[in-house]
């Protein structure tokens, strides 16, 4: 089952870094999309509420249904991924593969999408590094980009469009938070703090994809209005008809020379407990890793409100990453069941698709 | 070079994440500097294998000389060596691996000496500060060679992991995170949330260790920005020679510095002298004679005050300017509140006599266009190229009253006044080109320059040059651009962009910055310029059929045929004028041509690369500009 | 959740400024990113309503602390009726379809049945009640499009706080395409030259701010978190139905008149 959580009005989602009142702090980022851990949060403890939960810690029956920190209990999410709607119905957006490169041009962008290349000696030894020819002057997209896209770039083809910017999608809003003296209506002294709210273009949405929940519970989050994020900014969530959401994207892939050759593109953010060096096999994943165009990490940390204190920062791999892999023949349906990776698959993090290379 | 040798291409990084998060203009050179030095380190090693350094030209780098220990004349103050390079050896794998071993050592002997100074005495008051500290040091460093064609490295950049990582993975970080490296646990190892008390005690030790003056009370940092910050006084120690970090002036002070030396060439030098006598004996540890002697070279007391003490505002501020006896909290005593009140009226009176100080700077950052492709195709001529440059850098940012943080390769980073900053990037522009053009190759530099407030976080400003300079100069303009960003306390104000070609004026004067002196002359041309500004912004939009105005946005009015643009405009300006002047045929004369310098500085110049593509494009922002660099009328 | 809604009409200029200027406008108004409609951030008029409730010698608590997250859901006030001067007639209400989709989903989310059709309209056109065959915004010609469903106009009667001033509605009331809106939201505003004179009566500081005009009508939604928080917010404005906001209340800018729309179930 799906949701489609859209913002009341602006979001704001802490993305892990020190904030605190009383302080001159400036520029207290966002993170967008919301992590997982923060979409998960804002569901259960709507639910919570619903149970009859106020206030401080969850009653046994509430944990038995939902769980508490990182035990879901029997729940399982998938996302939360970007949704627009568009002419044709509404469409997923993925984060833009990192092995696609482009360049502007005078009539838009023109593309290239990196592989393997010869072995080079580093420091990593003796390794393929991704490449291609004619990238001069090409750097990685950021942006998004559709399922056909994706698709295309599964299939080791440059994707047809474009790239869409992130602009196209939300703005910031920047805010200055200050705290007045009650007498004199001042600003007190240090206490202002600068924040960057997120606000969704029209039409655009989150997707979560919610399972092993109680049919009557899952009712309860229907056409619900509840905090999600900072600040107390909230989101209105909607239930869409059974066999709508997100479809799996893999490509089908054969074996060549008995080998099997193929990439996983990280559709969500991913824990691993060692991010695999080259000739290294990926936990879960038959085969090994022959290259990688793999994002600087994305710390995702939070706050922790009823033991009052900071989540730790854990580095995630971010989604656009790519792993070049390889695998024998005999392990191709090994290959093709792997569909989640790493840690907290629960929430919805380490998705990834398939395709070929 | 051919791609035939075995070249060995390096680099040690994060760059921005090690030099723009910083909070003062003393940790951002700090930073620049340490990783200048740590990548001096790696050259260094790999000379001791017996190999070369191909791209920089080192020959001539005093930074290099010190660091293998045969330094001459004065040590080396500013970073000068490139965070990349490019070297050849006979075993290059060899090589390079001791030179990312090099790197490793000689950090953690830097590491080390702050520990030893400031950390270990107290490091039993924290909560596993020794586990957090060694966790940080151990893997910060991005190293990363290539052996082979520089797309090697290219190609290396995408994989974004380090044979560094103890867990095979970036560190997880708990806790309270660093006041300026975010990513980063602070190392008192405790949760202010909960162990408020603990916490606080932890950094006033360190506070006391570093007597006081090194770190606000409200910092808290980890083992990297601590070691930023303090590396200045272990220098010795740690790398074998001083560097003095009281010689970097304050924002504030670099804003200051244009009417600090018209105060000083005037009349009023004595009575500037006697405020700052009173200043020195009201407050204590608020003497920069370092400042003053770099910048002015010369000896003037008031020349050397914290630039606090140049500004009103920051003066009537107990918390950020400290009198003897001002408590920590609470109300200032009667008579240090008396010295205070005594202090601004001295300043005041200067300001009636000689104007006030702009709370602005900027700051420049630069890098050379296209250079990889250049580097593969010209090899050494670059670097004898880039050599060449380096030696008009230091020059043409101190000709222009600015201070130079670091200039290695074709990079430049410098602190500047506002009102020859825009002429500095275009010397050095020339200077750049001109360098190539004596190789025989053809070849240009792009910049991002910041106006900024002083109330901006210094991490804002370092950001904002970065993209400017990536996306709007680079990518978006195209190469050899320019593009030039206002922040205020409170924002954005403008956004521009333009080719150096379309910069200038045919007698190689930077338009935007003759139309602003023009119009500080003549003050009453304020009023009706600025009504004038608001004006055509409203008529471009109209024409333009947009919706809403935003900093850098061009207007694309090609789609009305016919439009005379500048009559339009020059209407509206004696229009704006009416109210308080006669039009005669004299003013009608000027009008034409101020509305012509300000159509110029208005319309789209792109890089050579794009200008087949030039069309009808127009921004209000150049008369931002021309408005903010007249330094009338706008608000920090 | 159970929700309610303030329609809040403003008697005096507002201020509401977004600690952000960029360009011109030395101090703008807040803006939503993306529309670039005026609005009034969530926190804001948190801010307000608890120094209201403070005023009134009633309990703050219900609105939280930085300890603690309080007992009501508070959205961000939005524009939904804006003042613009016309040569027919005085002035106009003026919003678009965009605006009234939006409300209409906010009634909703708040258990009030909305029951009015959602517009459309062109590009250069506007609808309203007048038989005109042109009606003139500020300098903007528009072309007479259709009438406007009744049922709108008495929801919208609902979020006026007087009954005089909602009697004027269905006759100011204009609606015109988003993108024509857009153009008014982002420069119809007053922007209110101000200027400091230096002791020779030179100009030593000219500045320019931006408002809201008065007669501009705003909305906000108020949410519950615990049982009975709304009734207390209701009944902080049932002696008192005003509400200050933004900067400049010495020079007295910043009054809203609220009316608390009649809280229903919440889905």
């Amino acid at each position: 089952m799906y949701l489609r959580i859209t913002p009341v009005d602006s979001w704001f989602f802490r993305d892990g870094r020190p904030f605190h009142l009383g302080e001159a702090t400036s520029d207290v980022g966002g993170l967008f999309p919301p992590s997982a851990f923060t979409v998960v949060g804002a569901i259960r403890a709507h639910l919570a509420r619903s149970m009859g939960w106020r206030e401080g810690k969850w009653s046994e029956e509430i944990c038995r249904v939902l769980g508490d920190g990182y035990d879901l209990a029997g729940l399982r999410f998938r996302g939360p991924l970007l949704c627009r709607e568009g002419d044709r119905g509404p469409e997923m957006l993925y984060p833009a593969p990192l092995n696609l490169l482009g360049k502007r041009n005078d009539s838009g962008y023109e593309m290239r999408l990196l592989r393997p290349g010869e072995e080079v000696e580093c420091d990593l030894g003796r390794v393929r590094l991704p490449t291609a020819e004619k990238i001069d002057g090409m750097k990685q997209l950021s942006g998004y980009v559709n399922g056909d896209q994706l698709k295309q770039v599964l299939r080791g083809e440059v994707p047809e469009g474009r790239v869409i910017p992130r602009k196209e999608l939300c703005g910031t809003e920047y805010a200055v938070g200050l705290e007045r003296e009650r007498d004199t209506r001042t600003a007190k002294e240090a206490h202002l703090y600068s924040i960057n709210r997120i606000r969704l273009v029209r039409g655009v949405h989150l997707i979560m994809g919610i399972e092993g929940i109680d049919e009557g519970l899952l009712e309860k989050l229907d056409g619900a209005v509840m905090p999600i994020g900072g600040e107390g900014r909230m989101g209105c969530v909607e239930m869409l008809s059974p066999g709508k959401g997100v479809s799996e994207i893999r490509q089908e892939i054969g074996p060549i020379d008995g080998r099997v050759r193929f990439t996983l593109v990280h559709i969500t953010p991913a824990f691993l407990g060692r991010w695999p060096r080259p000739g290294e096999s990926i936990p879960g994943v038959p085969g090994e890793v022959v290259s990688a165009c793999v994002g600087r990490a994305l710390r995702i940390g939070g706050w922790d409100s009823v033991n009052r204190r900071p989540v730790e920062l854990k580095p995630f791999i971010p989604p656009g990453s790519v792993w070049f892999c390889e695998a024998e023949a005999d392990e191709l349906n090994d290959v093709m069941s792997v569909s989640r990776i790493g840690e907290y698959t629960g929430f919805g993090f380490g998705e990834i698709a398939l395709g070929i290379w | 070079m051919s791609a035939e040798e075995k070249m060995i291409n390096f680099t040690i990084g994060p760059v921005q994440g090690f030099i723009g998060q910083a909070r003062r203009t003393r940790d951002l050179w700090s930073g620049s500097f340490l990783l200048s030095y740590l990548s001096g380190c790696a050259m260094a090693e790999i000379r001791r294998c017996d190999g070369r350094i191909k791209v920089p030209d080192v020959e001539g780098d005093q930074l290099l000389r010190w660091i293998e220990s045969d330094g001459e004349g004065a040590p080396p103050r500013i970073g000068t060596l490139p965070n990349r390079f490019v070297a050849s050896a006979e075993d290059p794998a060899g090589a390079a691996r001791s030179a990312a071993e090099g790197v490793r050592s000689r950090w953690k002997k830097i590491a080390d000496s702050v520990w030893k100074k400031y950390v270990e005495g107290v490091a039993d008051q924290g909560k596993n500060t020794r586990e957090i500290w060694e966790r940080q040091v151990n893997n910060f460093w991005e190293i990363h060679w290539t052996i082979g064609a520089m797309e090697g490295m290219e190609a290396r950049k995408n994989w974004r992991i380090c044979t560094d990582w103890s867990d095979g993975r970036p560190t997880i970080e708990e806790g309270d995170h660093c006041t300026i490296m975010s990513d980063w646990q602070e190392i008192s190892g405790y949760v202010r949330s909960i162990e408020r008390k603990k916490q606080d005690d932890f950094w006033k030790k360190i506070r006391q260790e570093t007597s006081g003056m090194d770190l606000r009370s409200d910092e808290r940092l980890c083992a990297i920005a601590l070691i930023k910050r303090m590396f200045p006084s272990v220098a010795e120690d740690a790398i074998g020679w001083e560097v003095s970090a009281d010689r970097w002036p304050s924002t504030l002070y670099v804003a200051a510095i244009p009417w600090l030396s018209a105060v000083i060439e005037s009349a009023e030098r004595d009575y500037a002298n006697d405020y700052a006598k009173k200043a020195f004996s009201y407050a204590e540890h608020i003497r920069r004679e370092g400042v003053a002697e770099q910048i002015f070279g010369r000896k003037d007391l008031f020349l050397e005050i914290d630039a606090n003490f140049y500004h009103t505002t920051s003066l009537k501020n107990p918390k950020s300017t400290p009198l003897k006896m001002t408590p920590e909290d609470g109300d200032e005593p009667e008579d240090v509140r008396r010295r205070r009140e005594e202090l601004i009226e001295c300043l005041e009176e200067l300001y009636n006599k000689k104007g006030k100080p702009s709370p602005f700077y900027a700051m420049l950052r630069m890098d050379g266009d296209n250079m990889g492709r250049l580097i593969r195709e010209s090899g050494e001529a670059v670097s004898r190229a880039l050599a060449s440059f380096a030696k008009d850098v230091e020059r043409v940012v101190q000709d222009n009253l600015g201070v130079l943080v670091y200039a290695g390769g074709d990079d430049v980073l410098a602190m500047l006044p506002v009102e020859r900053a825009m002429s500095c990037a275009y010397r050095l522009s020339v200077s750049f080109a001109e360098s190539f053009e004596a190789q025989g190759m053809e070849a240009t530099i792009s910049a991002g320059l910041v106006f900024a407030s002083h109330r901006v976080p210094l991490r804002s400003v370092m950001r904002e040059a970065h993209s400017i300079l990536d996306d709007i100069a680079k990518d978006e303009n195209g190469r050899g651009s320019m593009a030039v960003s206002v922040l205020k306390g409170s924002g954005r104000y403008c956004r521009w962009v333009s080719s150096w070609k379309g910069a200038v004026s045919p007698e190689n004067e930077v338009v935007l910055e003759r139309l602003a002196k023009n119009l500080s002359e003549k003050p009453d041309g304020i009023e009706a310029s600025s009504s004038f500004f608001y004006k055509s912004r409203e008529l471009l939009l109209m024409l333009s059929g947009e919706h809403r105005w935003s900093p850098g946005m061009f207007f694309d009015l090609s789609r009305l045929e016919g439009l005379d643009i500048k009559a339009l405009l020059q209407a509206e300006y004696l229009n704006a004028l009416e109210h308080s002047s006669e039009i005669t045929a004299d003013v009608r004369e000027s009008a034409s041509e101020y509305v012509r310098g300000l159509l110029s500085v208005s319309c789209r110049h792109r890089g050579p690369e794009h200008e087949g593509a030039t069309g009808k494009e127009i921004c209000a922002d150049g008369m931002l500009l021309v408005k903010f660099l007249s330094q009338k009328g706008v608000q920090e | 959740m159970r929700g309610m809604m303030l329609g809040m009409l403003a008697e005096t200029h507002i201020h509401s400024g977004a600690g952000r200027s960029e360009g011109f406008v030395d101090l703008p108004v807040a803006r939503e990113a993306v529309t670039s409609y005026p609005v009034i951030a969530g926190s804001s008029l948190k801010g307000a309503l608890r120094d209201a409730a403070r005023e009134r010698g009633m309990d703050e608590s219900i609105f939280g602390d930085q300890d603690r997250a309080g007992d009501v859901l508070v959205s961000d006030a939005r524009l939904l009726l804006l003042p613009v001067r016309s040569l027919t007639g005085s002035y106009r209400w003026v919003t678009c379809p965009h605006i009234l989709e939006r409300l209409s989903r906010d009634m909703r989310l708040c258990g009030i049945s909305d029951g009015f059709e959602g517009a459309s309209v062109e590009r250069g056109k506007a609808c309203c009640t007048d038989d005109l065959n042109q009606i003139f915004l500020e300098e903007r010609e528009f072309q007479r499009s259709n009438g406007i469903d009744g049922a709108l106009i008495d929801a919208l009667k609902k979020m006026v706080p007087h009954k005089q001033t909602a009697s004027r509605l269905e006759r100011q009331l204009v609606i015109i395409s988003d993108d024509d809106f857009g153009w008014f939201a982002s420069y119809g505003l007053p922007v209110i030259a101000r200027n400091k004179l230096d002791d020779n009566k030179k100009s030593k500081n000219l500045w320019y701010e931006e408002a809201l005009a008065p007669d501009t009508l705003m909305y906000a939604m108020v949410f519950e978190r615990k049982d009975g928080a709304l009734g207390k917010v209701q009944s902080m404005f049932e002696t008192k139905p005003y509400l200050q906001l933004g900067g400049n209340e010495t020079v007295g800018m910043g009054w809203f008149a609220v009316k608390i729309q009649k809280q229903g179930e919440g889905r």
